[in-house]
């Protein structure tokens, strides 16, 4: 493991109206192929803080810098450029449901206007990966949870991004699904992607050795290895 | 393109309503203000041909005006703003003019005065004109036609502001309708179009197989529209013709139906593009 940074967070704080905190002065950084736990109770800034990574919210103060880039400084008009760094994985999956397996995992490189040929060759590697060569005709409620996660995992790889966030993508599933889910994301992280992972689960975060990060009440309670 | 495309057709297929109700909602609408536009057109056609009938103003001189005190208030008038034409006429054309009407009438002698008569370029003038022309110690009697003239221009100002009213309700009424049809459309789409942003799509990109649907919408309307028109001027052009046969009107109802049709496309298709823009960029974050 390098100790290059790929994401930086330098002290983020984030408000709501009504003086609701989300975040208070949060800074933590994550390295290339690192895999990092954000852990915390509903509530505690865990979505919000992937909201303002993602640039769907802006930060009251701080900076977020991605690949050394600082993303604030990124005009709104141009903020698609720093999702295309990264992948995200949600709880509720986020499929679109008049859409194949197939036609769901390539939408992510459609977007991007890249070749029918190069779409294909991506998108067998990507249902390859996370082991759904063989349903790529189906429609998202023709899989189980699992699958359907499966799915959201290839659609976020596919891209290739440098850094995955993956917001309680657990939290809709049983515990041996969860299980071979959390298998598939360390597989990713071995082939070189940098995961940050949102949980409130203590059983998917004990014993890994992993970096957690926790987060109460929108403040970093502290920093340790699982 | 491909991908807009088959975005664009699930845009449809997921709220084909919405859409629907958009096209009928265009073609209701210009259909509305082609009406009213057409109508504001022979309107005006029709007043101008009328007004610089009953609006000239005649001015007659005394007896002892010469050709030279005539020629110097001519000149006079010719350098007036509100002034479009002036005529003179002769105490013989008067009298000419008089027997041409009156074939029965004999005179020995020539009672008429010469006397001008002025076109004013628009009924506003009037009053100036027939000013002038009282301060001037060789004309006798000026005929006053600024009550006419205003009454007209009180008739046309009215006409011109209900117009107006009009044509703004229908388009505040079109940008309504359409606005929501699409918005309602949008709307359902909200959860696609927050995958499409996560992904990284431009705000081009999301916006455009929404744009591609109205525009086709708009173009429906727009065509069904025009297609109306041609019959409904050509009906709303005799109607006119016989109800203010006074004021008669030449004007080519083909020409002016496709040059309103092909407007009115255009305005639709304008207005449908950026209520479709503003609708999703609700949802752009």
């Amino acid at each position: 493991m390098t100790s290059v940074p790929i994401l930086q967070l330098k002290s983020i704080s984030k408000s709501y109206s009504h003086g609701i905190k989300a975040l208070h002065n949060v800074s933590f950084s994550v390295s290339e192929q690192e895999f990092v736990y954000i852990m915390g109770r509903s509530g505690a800034g865990k979505t919000t803080l992937f909201r303002i990574i993602t640039k769907q919210e802006e930060p009251d103060e701080g900076e977020v810098w991605i690949e050394n880039e600082r993303i604030s400084s990124i005009p709104q008009k141009k903020k698609h450029l720093v999702r295309r760094k990264i992948g995200v994985v949600f709880q509720d999956f986020n499929l679109i449901d008049y859409k194949t397996v197939f036609a769901n995992v390539a939408f992510a490189l459609e977007l991007r206007g890249l070749s029918k040929k190069y779409i294909q060759k991506q998108v067998e590697m990507a249902l390859e990966i996370v082991g759904l060569s063989q349903r790529t005709q189906n429609y998202p409620q023709m899989l189980s949870g699992g699958e359907q996660q499966r799915v959201a995992i290839a659609r976020a790889i596919v891209t290739k991004p440098k850094i995955l966030l993956a917001d309680e993508p657990t939290g809709n599933l049983d515990y041996k699904t969860s299980e071979s889910i959390m298998g598939l994301f360390s597989k990713i992280n071995q082939m070189g992607t940098s995961i940050v992972m949102a949980t409130h689960d203590l059983d998917i975060v004990s014993g890994t050795g992993r970096r957690i990060i926790i987060l109460d009440h929108g403040e970093k309670m502290g920093e340790n290895c699982g | 393109m491909a991908s807009s495309l088959r975005e664009a057709k699930q845009v449809f297929s997921r709220n084909p309503a919405s859409y629907i109700v958009c096209t009928i909602s265009c073609f209701i609408s210009l259909f509305c203000i082609g009406i009213v536009s057409v109508f504001g057109i022979f309107v005006y056609q029709g007043a101008q041909a009328v007004g610089t009938r009953f609006l000239n103003i005649t001015a007659f001189f005394e007896k002892t005006a010469n050709h030279e005190d005539i020629n110097q208030i001519i000149l006079s008038l010719e350098s007036l703003e509100g002034v479009q034409s002036v005529q003179y006429v002769s105490p013989e054309e008067a009298l000419q003019w008089l027997q041409e009407e009156y074939p029965d009438m004999e005179t020995a002698t020539n009672p008429l005065p010469s006397s001008l008569r002025i076109e004013p370029k628009s009924s506003k003038h009037v009053s100036d004109i027939i000013e002038f022309l009282q301060s001037i110690s060789s004309i006798e009697y000026v005929e006053d036609t600024s009550e006419a003239a205003t009454s007209y221009s009180n008739i046309i100002r009215i006409m011109l502001i209900l117009g107006i009213a009009l044509l703004i309700i229908f388009f505040l009424a079109f940008i309504f309708s359409v606005s929501s049809s699409i918005g309602i459309s949008v709307y359902s789409f909200r959860k696609e179009i927050s995958i499409m942003q996560l992904l990284g799509a431009t705000p081009g990109t999301i916006r455009s197989p929404f744009l591609l649907i109205a525009s086709v919408s708009a173009i429906i309307g727009g065509v069904c529209n025009a297609f109306v028109l041609f019959p409904v001027v050509r009906y709303v052009y005799q109607f006119y013709q016989s109800f203010l046969f006074f004021s008669p009107i030449a004007m080519n109802t083909q020409l002016l139906s496709l040059q309103l049709g092909a407007v009115l496309l255009w305005i639709g298709f304008f207005i449908s593009i950026v209520s479709s823009i503003f609708s999703v960029n609700k949802h752009i974050r």
